[in-house]
Formats: C-alpha cells, sequence, structure tokens
C-alpha cells in the first residue's frame, strides 16, 4: 500500500530499519496564552526509524519548521512528548545535528574551523576531530577551499559546508529546516543527489523540512504531509522507489505519480478548510 | 526592540568613515588625489603668507605660517612638555570610556530591566550638548587629573556603549541557534558569536570616541587647569600670543591624528582577521 490510512501509525509503516529511533507523540505548540494564542502546532504525532529520511512536506507557515525546532529542543513544547534514541528531549542535544535555510557560517573563521566548531562548543578535543572534518570536506568536493572564508564560496558551497558542521561530531539525527529553499533550482538538485550520498554513507536518521514535493520524493523514504489550520499531520506516504536513486528518476512515471498524490493531498487539505 | 535602530551614522562614524575611504582610494589611484591636497594647502598657507605681509596685519592678530613655524621651533620644549598631560589623559579618559562603555554594553544586552531602564537616558544624554557639563565636573572633582579624565570618559563613553551594544544585539539570530543546537552556553554565545561578530560596530564607536576624548580633555583645560595643551593655549590667548596658540593647535592636530590612526589601524587588523586575506 502506498499511503496508509491514518497519519501517526508509524508501527504500520515500512521503514528501513526495525528500531524506533524518533518518536513524536502529541505535540503541540501555541505561542502567546490567552486571546493572543496562537496555535503553531496542534497535536502532531508521527515515528521515524533509525537510518530512515522522512520528509515534512507542508506550505510556508504549517508549522513544520516549528516542528523541526521542538525535535532540536530549541523550541519548549506546550504539549506532547518528543523521545529521540528513546530518550525524551528537554533541550538542544549533542546527538542531534541541524542544518538550517540560512548556512549560517562565522565569517571570521575558515572553512575547516566553521566545520570543526560543534567540537569547540562541545568542547572535544579539535585535534582529534581535524582529520574527520577534512574527510568530510573532500566528500562534499571542498578539500581545497578548507582554508578560505565562507564570502569566497557561492551559497551551495556554504550550504556543504553547513552540512559537514553538522556531520562533525557524529549525530545520529540530523534535523534540516529547507536547507536548500535559498539555492537556484540547479544547485538544489546537486545538492539533494549530494544529500543522498552523505546519507546512505553515514546512515543517519533524517527529518527534512520542505515545501518542495518533488524534492521529499526524491530524497525520502517517507513524506509526511502537513496542513495549516489546524496544523497537523494530513497523510502519511512511503516513497518505494528504489535506492541508490539519481536524478533521472524524476523522469520516471512513477515518481511524477507520486508526486501527483502527494500534490492531490495537499489540495484536498486546502478544499476541505475552504468548505468548511 | 529599540536598540536596533540604533546607528553609529548618527554619532557621525558615517563622516569618519567615508574619510578613510577616501584616504584608501587615494592611495590606490595614483598620485592625484595625494597631491591635489597637498597643493591646495600649500596654496592657502601662501594666499595667508601673502594676506598678513600686503595688508600689514599685526601679528596679536593672524601671525603668518612662517611665524607659527618659527614659534613652533623655538618653543618646541614647552609645547612637548605641555603635550604630555594631554596626551596621557586623552588616552586615558578613552581607554577607560572604552571599558566602561563595552561593560555597560554588555549589561543592556543581556539584561532587558537594564536596558529599559538605561536605554531612554542614554538617548536623552546623546542630546545634551555635553560639553555643556564641564564645569560641573570642576565643581565635583575639583581642578585636578581626575575631573579632566572623567570629563573625557563621560564625552566618550556614549558612542562605545551605543555602538557595542547595537552591535551584540544585531547579532543573527540562526547563528545563536546554531551554537543554542550545540548545547552552547550563554558565555560561550558571547566568546565565540556575539563578541566577534560585534567588533566592526565596537571599532566605529571607538574612533569616535578617541576623538571625543580629546574633546573632552582640552575642554577640561581651557576651564582650569595648570598644564596641558589647554592651558597653554588659554596662557598664550590671555598674552596675545596668537602665534604661540597656533603652534599649541598645530600640536594637538598631530596628537589626534595619531590616535586616530592607532585605533583606525587596530581596525584595519581586527577587520583583516574578520574577513580572511581577500
Amino acid at each position: 500500500m502506498l499511503i496508509s490510512a491514518e497519519p501517526g501509525t508509524p508501527t504500520t509503516v515500512p521503514g528501513r530499519g526495525a528500531e524506533t529511533y524518533v518518536v513524536v507523540d502529541g505535540v503541540r505548540k501555541v505561542y502567546n496564552a490567552g486571546a493572543s494564542a496562537l496555535e503553531a502546532v496542534s497535536s502532531v504525532s508521527f515515528a521515524a526509524r533509525a537510518g530512515e529520511f522522512v520528509s515534512i512536506l507542508g506550505p510556508s507557515g504549517c508549522g513544520k519548521s516549528t516542528l523541526l525546532m521542538m525535535v532540536a529542543g530549541l523550541e519548549p513544547l506546550t504539549a506532547g512528548r518528543i523521545d529521540v534514541a528513546g530518550q525524551p528531549i528537554t533541550g538542544p542535544r549533542a546527538d542531534i545535528g541541524v542544518i538550517f535555510q540560512d548556512p549560517v557560517l562565522l565569517p571570521w573563521k575558515s572553512v575547516l574551523d566553521n566545520v570543526l566548531f560543534p567540537i569547540h562548543i562541545l568542547k572535544r578535543p579539535v585535534r582529534e576531530y581535524t582529520e574527520r572534518a577534512r574527510q568530510l570536506l573532500d566528500m562534499v568536493g571542498l578539500s581545497e577551499f578548507s582554508a578560505k572564508r565562507p564570502h569566497q564560496l557561492s551559497g551551495g558551497m556554504r550550504q556543504r559546508v553547513a552540512i559537514c558542521r553538522a556531520l562533525v561530531h557524529d549525530p545520529t539525527l540530523l534535523l534540516m529546516d529547507e536547507p536548500f529553499s535559498a539555492l537556484d533550482a540547479i544547485t538544489r538538485d546537486e545538492m539533494n543527489a549530494a544529500l543522498l550520498d552523505i546519507w546512505q554513507r553515514y546512515q543517519k536518521t533524517v527529518l527534512f523540512v520542505t515545501h518542495g514535493i518533488r524534492e521529499a520524493v526524491f530524497l525520502s523514504d517517507r513524506v509526511l504531509v502537513m496542513a495549516r489550520r489546524p496544523s497537523t499531520l494530513i497523510a502519511d506516504v512511503s516513497i518505494p522507489l528504489p535506492r541508490p536513486r539519481r536524478l533521472t528518476i524524476e523522469e520516471t512515471p512513477e515518481f511524477n505519480e507520486i508526486c501527483a498524490l502527494l500534490r492531490a493531498k495537499i489540495e484536498e487539505s486546502h478544499g476541505r478548510r475552504g468548505a468548511s | 526592540m529599540a536598540l536596533d535602530s540604533l546607528s553609529t551614522a548618527d554619532l557621525g562614524a558615517g563622516r569618519l568613515d567615508g574619510l578613510t575611504r577616501a584616504l584608501k582610494a587615494g592611495v590606490s589611484r595614483g598620485w592625484r588625489p595625494v597631491v591635489l591636497p597637498i597643493v591646495t594647502a600649500a596654496l592657502a598657507l601662501a594666499a595667508w603668507e601673502a594676506l598678513v605681509r600686503v595688508r600689514r596685519i599685526p601679528s596679536a592678530i593672524l601671525p603668518p605660517p612662517t611665524e607659527v613655524a618659527q614659534t613652533l621651533v623655538a618653543v618646541h620644549g614647552l609645547l612637548l612638555e605641555h603635550a604630555w598631560p594631554t596626551l596621557v589623559e586623552t588616552v586615558a579618559g578613552f581607554l577607560l570610556a572604552a571599558v566602561v562603555g563595552m561593560v555597560v554594553a554588555i549589561a543592556i544586552t543581556y539584561s532587558r530591566p537594564i536596558r529599559e531602564a538605561l536605554y531612554p537616558l542614554l538617548v536623552v544624554f546623546q542630546l545634551i550638548p555635553k560639553v555643556a557639563l564641564a564645569p560641573l565636573f570642576i565643581v565635583w572633582l575639583g581642578i585636578g587629573t581626575s575631573s579632566r579624565l572623567m570629563f573625557a570618559l563621560f564625552i566618550s563613553f556614549f558612542p562605545v556603549v551605543i555602538s557595542t551594544a547595537a552591535g551584540l544585539i544585531d547579532t543573527d539570530r540562526t547563528m545563536i541557534r546554531l551554537a543554542r543546537s550545540l548545547t552552547a552556553n550563554d558565555w560561550q554565545i558571547f566568546v565565540n558569536i556575539r563578541f566577534p561578530g560585534a567588533l566592526p560596530h565596537i571599532f566605529s564607536g571607538l574612533k569616535i570616541a578617541v576623538t571625543l576624548s580629546i574633546i573632552g580633555v582640552i575642554v577640561g583645560e581651557f576651564i582650569t587647569s595648570q598644564a596641558g595643551l589647554g592651558y597653554l593655549i588659554v596662557f598664550a590667548t590671555s598674552r596675545a600670543e596668537t602665534a604661540a596658540i597656533m603652534a599649541a593647535i598645530l600640536v594637538l592636530c598631530v596628537i589626534g591624528l595619531v590616535l586616530y590612526g592607532v585605533v583606525a589601524l587596530a581596525e584595519r587588523v581586527m577587520l583583516t582577521w574578520y574577513h580572511g586575506d581577500r
């Protein structure tokens, strides 16, 4: 079955690993209690298995980024519970790496030092991790740029540095908040292909927030569709396309069929809102 | 946030930066931008010399440049003797203003109550012509070094506070989120992100502060003192020794330029570190 009947029933969803790694259970986020209260996320539940690539797809303002920031421990929950690796999230954790839409590199540090920034903050021995940082830069094709400053790199290169930085301290869960949405379409395709290589190689669990249907389908094992008002999950779609995937997969009928299905799901949620 | 709207340009940084840019551009564009101002100044001095000689203006009203130069050589010992306290007090007042200003800026950045309590007052003080308060410092602290030092601190402290606070508050929020996601504490965020990120702002405040500090010291010396170039100027005025006044002003210009140059050089070094070798 391509689409499971109800969202939030992860145990019935096929995943790669056997072990449930991320559990989001009845999570709600309300800003400003009282009359001016704004519900950013209303009751979201899902789970992701270890090593699974899960995208959260939705229109802007649907609360998907807020949800991701709650998993990162950067936003407190109003209600519900999030467990990562069996431990409830109470704040930021070293076993979670976050990649933002903006690469946010420190302009006064070299590319290599930017990649090593987490090691510095986590007070780990920088020398021991320098080799790993160089390998990561080599993997994304930036080994020649390790001594350069961020302003000397292109937007795509900077985001690659940010990915290396998110991997250097070897977190098990990667949270990506629309990381490629500021890039042009061609660069974004390259970045998606590079991301899949990295994911296959390092076997990380990934939660990837995006508003791009094709991007979500290309990358993911599963796509969770999120709607606005109320901001909940309305579909949980597995992507049965074979791996490793190349960009040419986007030309296949299967790929486009899934995209059409997701688009229909999103439009359905809009229609429901319009009717009510 | 009210502080977000702060701009160091209000304090004249824009003008000074423009000047720096112009000087840099001059160097890169060959001889003309360097030579033209020198020629203009030389022509102005020649016209001045000619005017005084032709119209026989008394030297007590307007001494010719040659006489100023002669006086400068003749009394250079006296000038240097009086330049020393002015220089020391200017540097000390500037350093105090830098330290106190940054500490207050950090307090404003990190404490909302302090920010809300202090910020409107800082704005009001920005609007007061602070030079007018100099006599009060004499009343409170006497005629010694301490009143001039405190006045120099007082007058040059505001640009440091305002530009440092603007820089610290202006930090990229996502950068702070990134550090937080890596379990960074407030101190790590300050040392690794906020402070280095604020350095360009801080230096534009310091460049203004150093020029204000020398004004503070001179005004203090004008009012009451037994030494310093300000004292020398007032003393020479009382004896109508206009050439000596101008010689003292010339020494003041040199001190001001050198101090500004030192801060601007430190800024260049910092910016090179900040952006790397281009």
